[in-house]
């Protein structure tokens, strides 16, 4: 073959490749084409037919209607089939005759092509130059293991979300701990309402409905009592419980500490104290004797447990006990001590502070990212100091956190801290804390007034003056609440007019709020002795328990399952019917 | 029960008063299982004949026809499947998991080209496997990639290995096969995202030798490293090397290793000598260092898992992280199984899942250190050699050979008929 017969033979070649690529491009792009609009799910789900059933829904004699789905039903599978045999038909031309072509093509223009004169190649030079190509080859084999190191580390940021494996004795998890990044970031609605992970349950109404209390225990006897154990330090904050995980704080002068009790058997399984890095610690706060250094109830997400103490420091333990976070939010410092316990609206944890006077613009709400302990926002409140803690309900299917200090009772968005209403109601140094019930809210002026407040309205719906309690927080069994104050007089009112039904009064003193268990009103005095009422309109008393005067109970008890934990000065008590599944 | 295993591709017709019959499901019948074995004959005499061809014929021409054959019958008519390549999965899973029974092709096909590997080279890949003869007639102007990043790039293929035993061994799937991006282009048939891919390597193909086959194929590591110790594997000249270079040219793999001059033929350098010892006292710490983020690794490998992405499925659900449902979560409340029991059963697998991860890890962190360790020492290489895990036996080296030419040259001078003087008797 000559020379001008070769080049003949190239162009021929190199024309046939680029008749090729054409062929195939177009055809690529048909191909693209009815893959994207061919699916058969468009079957399925085309808008214009689930419309038409859902019309034939509510119209289901429609003889022409039904005409019309079945012509429109008919079509959709005629173009669905028909772009599929164009993609079948596309993909076997595009490969076995493009490719084909462009193959011979491509080999017929290398065959052809003009032979270059063999390359003259230099000797190597005598210098080392293949032990430095080495050496960059194994540098490279070193950036691809560290690319793959990369990779595995990005692989690791998401592992298997599992719920946490059935411990085995003496694990770590056993200890209570579970892998947090294991776990969606909060936990959903139903678990935080199986659970009681805060400051008077979820919700902050002190009542569980579903719990099932005896009606008489005694500590000394062990008539009822499943377990008592020693707390190593003082505190007024409440049990919470997270599955079989028991939380409560306690201090003193020298140290903020958190403990985790196994709810089943009393064990304390770990017992950690805060430690705030850098800086030195801050000073005790000053509280009176009746408020402690440990007021605030912690809270928990099952994830893990936050805790806030009156000297400002906060810290975030995870299940096994190990500190996640902690830092200072102080000075928290007012009368009487800070009290205020936390809220936790899925990520973020809510603290209520208020310092004194409403001139001194010192109160705030202040939201931190629950799992780094990160400022998200704050917003300033134009109140007085306060001791009451903030609730997160559900108002209409939205949530909203609810904060009482004179003059305020405000309602926010636990999300960003917007404010969503106001009533100005309130005065003096509120303690107690609001609570909902059937619509209704009923918020407390120590020792001056009742309000019910209906969510949203700007106003309030009703005073009342009857049995005005202190420091106690209100409870409702949905249609009626009750309130006791320090000297013992319980009143019970009608939820939705405010209007006294009946008032007894009980030789003793009560610093704890009034709880709901079941279908028993729990009323905690400071001698430790608990009065089970039947909440109703008659005062009904049906049983009593003694934990013994020594405990000078102030915490709120906490009901749930069939156990009810009452927090002592000395001890943590478990009360559980003997016969008790 | 194959209709029971069958779902409809496309809904059933709206309304049933039109008397409408649906057609029966039905099941194309298995294939004969004599043609399984006509597969394995097909594979044996493919692998005898390039053999032949390679260390014989040294013809590169025909390497490519057999390509091409090969191409056409295990690719596009089997429809890449049996494939040697993937095979490394069933038999893994067929080595972990008592329950799975080895079907004696795949057997065959995994075990025949690495048994040909180690007396002849990689045979298998110069003109059997589709994979590489797809790949190899899409080779146009081949661009020699540096050294250096051929290295560097090969390690993918090890933990491509790795990744695909940890998978197979607990029972995560077949990710080789998943991920094969040349399968769905023998079948004409699949997910565009793969066709697409198929596509894209095709399209390298036509400047990068061979793209899957070097940097990717788990198969290919295993054949290099039986070939690496092949007694009668392609050699670019039976003869003496002039050492004219052309060969390393005409390789568009990197798998000619050049001479090494006569100035640097010395022995070990005192500093050669400590680079190869803090290189060996590396060794066991990246294979640690493999061990611990390969255990880490596990709980994410997890996810592959049915079991643990079904167990992830309903506890997010269960919790609100997810809305809506799948269809394996609806499968599984109706079932009626307890959570508890697919939870424990998704931490099994996960505990499993590390410890493959760790083994992998351990696998991946050799590979690096012994190739640091190979990489620190001093050739001596007195002629231009094809590199015995490498080379992929394609023939292009012995047409560029004068010393081969020569040699063919001779052959047919005497094969031809002796020119007779024509004289009366």
């Amino acid at each position: 073959m000559n020379e001008h017969q070769q080049k003949l033979w190239r162009q021929v070649s190199l024309a046939a490749m680029l008749v090729a690529l054409l062929f195939s491009g177009v055809l690529g792009g048909l191909l693209a084409w009815t893959q994207s609009q061919g699916k058969v799910a468009a079957l399925v789900n085309a808008p214009e037919l689930a419309r038409l059933h859902e019309q034939l829904r509510k119209q289901p004699k429609d003889e022409a209607l039904k005409q019309q789905i079945r012509a429109l039903d008919l079509q959709l599978r005629q173009s669905t089939f028909q772009r599929l045999n164009l993609s079948h038909a596309a993909a076997r031309a595009l490969f076995l005759g493009g490719l084909v072509l462009f193959l011979i093509g491509a080999h017929g223009a290398l065959v052809f092509r003009p032979r270059p004169a063999p390359k003259h190649h230099p000797h190597p030079a005598h210098h080392d130059e293949e032990m430095h190509m080495r050496q960059v080859t194994a540098l490279a084999v070193v950036a691809m293991l560290a690319i793959i190191v990369a990779f595995v580390a990005l692989l690791t940021r998401h592992p298997a979300q599992l719920p946490a494996p059935p411990a085995p004795a003496n694990s770590v998890a056993a200890r209570g701990g579970h892998p947090v990044a294991a776990l969606p970031a909060f936990p959903s609605t139903d678990e935080v309402r199986k659970n009681w992970p805060s400051f008077r349950g979820h919700d902050g109404s002190g009542v569980n409905p579903t719990a099932h209390i005896p009606t008489n225990w005694n500590a000394a006897a062990g008539v009822n009592i499943r377990w008592q154990t020693a707390i190593p330090l003082p505190g007024l904050s409440s049990p919470i419980i997270w599955g079989n995980a028991l939380f409560l704080t306690g201090a003193d002068e020298a140290s903020n500490c958190v403990y985790r009790f196994d709810a089943d058997t009393g064990q304390l399984l770990w017992n950690m104290t805060l430690k705030v890095a850098g800086g030195a610690r801050p000073a005790p706060a000053k509280v009176s004797d009746d408020t402690g250094l440990a007021a605030p109830t912690p809270v928990t997400d099952g994830r893990r447990v936050y805790a806030l103490f009156p000297n400002g420091e906060i810290a975030a333990f995870d299940f096994a006990g190990k500190q996640i976070w902690a830092r200072n939010i102080g000075p928290l410092e007012n009368s009487y001590g800070f009290a205020a316990s936390l809220a936790l609206y899925q990520d973020r944890l809510l603290i209520q502070i208020d310092r004194g006077v409403v001139e001194d613009n010192q109160s705030k709400l202040l939201a931190l990212d629950a799992a780094t302990g990160k400022d998200l926002w704050q917003k300033p409140r134009a109140v007085a100091g306060s001791w009451s803690s903030p609730i997160i309900v559900e108002v209409g299917g939205q949530p909203q956190l609810l904060t009482c200090a004179a003059p305020l009772l405000c309602a926010y968005n636990p999300l960003d801290g917007a404010e969503l209403w106001r009533v100005a109601c309130l005065e003096s140094d509120v303690a107690p804390s609001p609570i909902l019930a059937s619509n209704m809210i009923v918020a407390v002026a120590p020792n001056t007034a009742l309000f019910g407040v209906k969510p949203g309205e700007a106003k309030f719906t009703w005073k009342a003056e009857n049995g005005v309690p202190d420091a106690t927080s209100p409870v409702s069994d949905g249609q009626r609440f009750y309130i006791v104050d320090s000297e013992g007089m319980v009143t019970c009112s009608d939820l939705q007019t405010g209007k006294a039904r009946w008032q007894h009064e009980i030789e003793d003193h009560f610093y704890a709020s009034p709880m709901i268990a079941g279908d028993k009103l729990i009323l905690l005095s400071r001698k430790g002795v608990a009065y089970l009422l039947r909440p109703g309109d008659k005062f009904e008393l049906i049983g009593k328990g003694e934990v013994g005067k020594e405990e000078e109970c102030g915490a709120c008890p906490t009901p749930f399952g069939n156990r009810l934990y009452i927090r002592g000065k000395l001890h943590l008590f478990c009360i559980e019917a003997k016969d008790a599944k | 029960m194959i209709a029971a295993t069958i779902n409809q591709r496309f809904p059933p017709p709206q309304f049933t008063e039109t008397g409408h019959q649906m057609p029966h499901l039905t099941a194309p019948p298995p294939r004969a299982g004599a043609l399984d074995y006509l597969d394995i004959a097909v594979l044996f005499a493919c692998l005898a004949l390039a053999t032949w061809i390679v260390l014989r014929r040294r013809e590169r021409r025909e390497v490519v026809l057999l390509g091409l054959f090969s191409l056409l019958y295990f690719g596009f008519w089997r429809n890449g499947c049996v494939c040697a390549i993937g095979s490394i999965q069933n038999i893994t899973q067929a080595l972990f998991d008592p329950g799975y029974a080895l079907p004696l092709t795949v057997l065959a096909f995994g075990v025949l080209p690495l048994v040909f590997a180690l007396f002849f080279g990689r045979v298998f890949c110069a003109a059997v496997c589709p994979h590489g003869a797809f790949q190899d007639v899409m080779l146009l102007k081949p661009v020699q990639l540096p050294v250096w990043l051929e290295h560097g790039l090969r390690l993918l293929a090890y933990l491509y290995l790795g990744l695909a035993v940890v998978f197979a061994a607990t029972g995560g799937g077949y990710i080789i096969c998943r991920y094969d991006p040349f399968v769905q282009i023998f079948r004409l048939t699949g997910s565009l995202t793969m066709i697409l891919t198929g596509v894209i390597f095709l399209l390298m193909s036509t400047f990068i030798g061979r793209p899957y086959c070097r940097f990717l194929c788990p198969y290919g590591v295993l054949l290099g490293l039986a070939g690496s110790v092949s007694r009668w594997r392609a050699r670019i000249t039976p003869d003496k090397c002039t050492q004219c270079r052309r060969c390393q040219d005409a390789c568009p793999f990197n798998a000619i290793n050049k001479v090494t001059p006569k100035a640097l033929q010395i022995d070990p350098t005192p500093e050669d000598k400590r680079r190869l010892a803090i290189r060996c006292a590396l060794l066991p710490l990246v294979a640690v260092a493999g061990l611990w983020l390969g255990g880490l690794s596990g709980d994410s490998l997890a996810k592959a898992h049915p079991t643990v992405a079904l167990a992830e499925r309903i506890y997010l659900e269960d919790a609100g992280a997810v809305t809506g449902v799948t269809d394996a979560s609806t499968a599984f409340r109706a079932e009626g199984t307890a959570p508890e029991k697919l939870s424990a059963e998704a931490h099994a697998l996960v505990t499993r899942y590390v410890l493959a991860g760790r083994l992998c890890g351990v696998w991946v962190g050799l590979v690096v250190g012994l190739k640091l360790i190979a990489l620190a020492w001093r050739p001596r290489r007195l002629e231009y050699a094809t590199d015995a895990v490498r080379c992929v036996a394609c023939a292009r080296c012995f047409d560029h050979c004068p010393q081969e030419h020569k040699r063919r040259h001779a052959l047919r001078a005497a094969a031809a008929p002796v020119p007779t003087t024509g004289q009366p008797g």
